[in-house]
């Protein structure tokens, strides 16, 4: 047997590290696999929400009369069937956040802040009935000056979101209330004195926009509350038992009476951690005694569901003459829409820390506006930051004639460095990623006329926490795995193989179920880049109880001492060579105290960061000022890569997305305060025409706290494209664009301003 | 008599006075009890958004033993996406 209690599997391995077929992909390459628009149950309702049209506005009255009345409408929902609810603070998927917020987010209740709020919500016997109604509610609105800008919203006479949210973080403690909700700040050293002192100083003023994950699949849910209270909910998600737990704090429920069940999941990237619909549906289902069916169209996800913040950075960084940093000044502002976003905190801790500085003064602000409030995305909070502190370090290297990956590497931290938590850093991989792209030929290929190489590197600190696993055995002994994480970047593959490494049987003889709330134990949601590794653990630690188990038993069927008894590629070996495989001793399960089955639920602890560096090539056409992505190479250290096709998958994954972000992607408004690109042709995304194959390099430093060295993968990636594609324009047009994204306009404007 | 660190970016979520403090308190469970005797509502606003480490490392387990020199650090849950 592996035994793995407390240091990492040394190898080799049958099944880590493989690349086998994932075990749902056939489902999903025939169109058989249960998406949320797929599904389906008898009786059901067709739901629809009414949306605001108003950036922001007083709700003064709404009449849902002629609505009811229309033959075929089985319910009507607003605000006021919600319950009152004290303000709390919740964990919400990853993050947290106040229930008042999160329930007005699902109904507004006395106003509206963005451009889709909802507004009341109908379910009837045909989607084409229920659209019908929304059109005969009547929304008395007071429309009220609305704010989309930060920095105006920053100001004193700005329009007021909220009454009742107080800026946090400065003294004296403010006696108005502001779109402020915090100020948050971090400083070590004398940053000022330092840069006073710097041989080079890079500075700039660094903009972001917002920017949506991009899933594929809307949000969609089905709910069917009983007369006798009990509830079930049908829903794709990040986290089923998150939907449970927020949904029963938003309708005061206990969170027994809501089993939810996951569906297959088109993607998420933080966007699918908390709820929308789920409380309308179940709230629509009570009062019309059948199941309900809520789905967002494209254009309701881009109005109304959280993007990603767009930011502010204004930063001076200074360097001496050898390329050690001394010291940084970096103030943001970080856009959360309609209510606290809770991401300036990742921003003040992922801006400068995979550097060592000893002086450096941060300071962040979140403030709301009248768009939708923002939700996770990929390494929330990191991006936007890093672009600024990436692209400055560049313009650094410039300055003083400095390989741009010597500068890097003369200030990375390494193990045992403090974070700007004050944790010190583990087994972390950064110096190796960077030398891992000084050693790639694209580092040192040729390049052509207006084209340019660019290099960033980010970490992610990615997260650990409760997770539920289970391993049971069949009659034949073959292994039947269940999580409560759903599988968005194939965990059920990379849970499979854990499992079955640890066992000794084939990847084959082990499959993997994503367990609804009612058949597993509590795991919080596949974010954080926690799976592999947090919900891994539980299923190790599941399986070695599993063979400890089985030791046992063919030890009773033996008649000797079950220390006496080797566990060895799924078989129970005798001291004298008499052997059992795992299939003769399950089968007689039965007959040696019953069922083999292991249940562990834990918090992992121990979880690293993940450090990524990209090395982008572009083109720029002096004629359009669009810019192509010629080739693109990300490296990151992965800890251990368990299935390494889905940690390629996972590097590429992110990069496109960034690369969106730095090249395409924004919120567009009227001057109404109205998204004027909620779809897929105006909000441009990358295609595959967009992009080279994305190469990627896999760097391997085990994580000590995994018993195979498992490091969160998947959300590091999206952190340094923004930086690498903004220094590769540089380098191509020797003009630093500090305003994302680089739209071929921008473009033209500086190389011919 | 464990030393308490809340991290600097963090502080803004605290009172005042609870921002770097030394406290008796034998486990971590003891520490937050003791906390959300001093600050009501603590406890729950730990368990909602605050990581906590011990001499250096995260802990998951709030069983964990403090001695008269632990430090321990209040760090902020990062959102995941």
């Amino acid at each position: 047997m592996n035994d793995l209690s407390g240091k990492i599997a040394p190898g080799p391995f049958h099944h880590v590290g493989t690349r086998p077929v994932r075990p749902d992909g056939v489902e999903k390459v025939t169109g058989k696999a249960v998406f949320g628009p797929d599904f389906s149950v008898a009786g059901m309702l067709y739901g629809a929400i009414l949306r605001s049209p108003h950036a922001h506005a007083r709700i003064r009255g709404i009449d849902t009369r002629k609505a009811a009345a229309l033959p075929g409408v089985k319910a009507v929902v607003t605000g006021a069937d919600f319950p009152d609810l004290e303000s709390l603070t919740v964990s919400a998927g990853e993050s947290s956040g106040d229930i008042i917020h999160i329930s007005r987010t699902c109904m507004a209740h006395e106003k509206v802040l963005y451009d889709g709020h909802a507004v009341a919500a109908v379910a009837a016997t045909s989607a084409r009935i229920a659209q019908e109604a929304l059109a005969l509610i009547a929304v008395d609105y007071e429309v009220l000056p609305h704010v989309l800008d930060p920095e105006a919203a920053m100001r004193d006479d700005a329009p007021l979101l909220h009454d009742g949210i107080f800026t946090k973080g400065i003294e004296p403690a403010p006696e108005r209330p502001s779109n402020v909700p915090m100020k948050v700040a971090l400083a070590r050293g004398d940053a000022a004195a330092a840069l006073a002192g710097a041989a080079a100083v890079a500075a700039g003023r660094y903009t972001t926009e917002f920017v949506h994950q991009g899933y594929i699949e809307p949000h969609v849910c089905v709910a069917s509350w009983n007369a006798d209270g009990q509830a079930q909910i049908w829903a794709s998600s990040q986290g089923h038992f998150s939907i449970r737990a927020l949904t029963a704090s938003v309708l005061g429920m206990a969170q027994a009476d809501i089993r939810v069940h996951p569906l297959e999941i088109g993607g998420g990237f933080g966007g699918k951690t908390g709820i929308y619909l789920e409380p309308v549906a179940m709230l629509l289902s009570r009062k019309a005694g059948r199941p309900v069916r809520l789905a967002m169209s494209r254009g309701e996800v881009f109005r109304a569901t959280g993007p990603a913040p767009g930011a502010v950075i204004e930063l001076r960084i200074g360097a001496a003459a050898d390329g050690t940093l001394v010291g940084a000044e970096i103030d943001f502002i970080y856009n959360a829409g309609a209510y606290p976003g809770n991401t300036a905190h990742s921003g003040l801790i992922c801006a400068l820390g995979h550097y060592r500085l000893a002086n450096a003064r941060i300071t962040g602000w979140e403030v709301l506006t009248n768009r939708p409030a923002v939700k996770a995305y990929r390494a929330p909070g990191a991006p936007q930051v890093n672009f600024a502190v990436e692209s400055a370090l560049d313009d650094l290297a410039t300055q003083l004639g400095i390989d741009p990956i010597a500068l890097r590497l003369k200030n990375a931290v390494i193990p045992g460095d403090a974070q700007p938590t004050g944790v010190p850093f583990g087994q972390i991989g950064y110096v190796e990623c960077l030398e891992a792209a000084r050693a790639h030929p694209h580092w040192s290929a040729p390049l052509g006329p207006n084209q340019g190489r660019g290099l960033a590197g980010g970490l992610w600190r990615s997260h650990g926490g409760p997770s539920t696993g289970e391993v049971g055995l069949a009659e034949d002994g073959t292994g039947l795995v269940a999580a409560g994480s759903p599988d968005i970047g194939g965990s059920r593959a990379s849970m499979a193989i854990m499992a079955a490494e640890t066992l000794g049987v084939p990847y084959e003889q082990v499959r993997v179920t994503i367990a609804d709330t009612h058949s597993i134990g509590y795991s919080m949601v596949t974010g954080g880049s926690r799976t592999t590794f947090a919900t891994g653990k539980a299923v190790i630690e599941a399986a070695e109880q599993v063979i400890a188990t089985l030791r046992q038993r063919a030890a009773a069927m033996w008649n000797v001492a079950a220390d006496t008894v080797e566990w060895r590629d799924g078989t129970a070996i005798r001291a004298d060579g008499e052997r059992l495989s795992i299939g003769q001793i399950a089968a007689k399960a039965a007959f040696s105290g019953g069922p083999i089955a292991a249940s562990v639920g834990l918090n992992a602890a121990g979880y690293l960061p993940g450090f990524a560096v990209h090395i982008c090539d572009v083109e720029v056409d002096p004629e359009t000022g669009h810019v192509g992505v010629l080739r693109y190479t990300a490296v990151q250290d992965v800890g251990r890569a368990i299935h390494p096709a889905y940690v390629e998958g996972q590097l590429q994954g992110g990069a496109a997305q960034g690369i969106g972000w730095a090249l395409n992607e924004a919120y567009a408004y009227d001057a109404q305060g109205r998204m004027e690109n909620a779809g897929f042709l105006d909000y441009r995304m990358p295609v595959a025409s967009d992009l080279p194959m994305i190469d990627t390099v896999m760097v391997e430093v085990p994580n000590p706290a995994h018993p195979y060295g498992v490091k969160g993968v998947g959300e590091a990636p999206i952190v340094p494209p923004l930086a690498a594609v903004a220094n590769a324009v540089r380098a191509a047009t020797g003009k630093r664009l500090p305003d994302l994204p680089l739209t071929p306009d921008r473009v033209h404007a500086a190389v011919h301003g | 008599m464990a030393r308490v660190v809340v991290t600097p970016s963090f502080r803004v979520e605290f009172p005042g006075d609870l921002a770097e403090f030394d406290i008796e308190a034998a486990t971590v469970f003891d520490l937050v009890r003791r906390l959300d005797a001093l600050w009501p509502g603590a406890a729950a606003f730990i368990e909602a958004k605050v990581s906590i480490a011990v001499d250096g490392e995260l802990i998951g387990d709030w069983s964990t033993s403090l001695t008269r020199d632990s430090e321990v650090l209040l760090v902020p849950h990062i959102a995941g996406g």
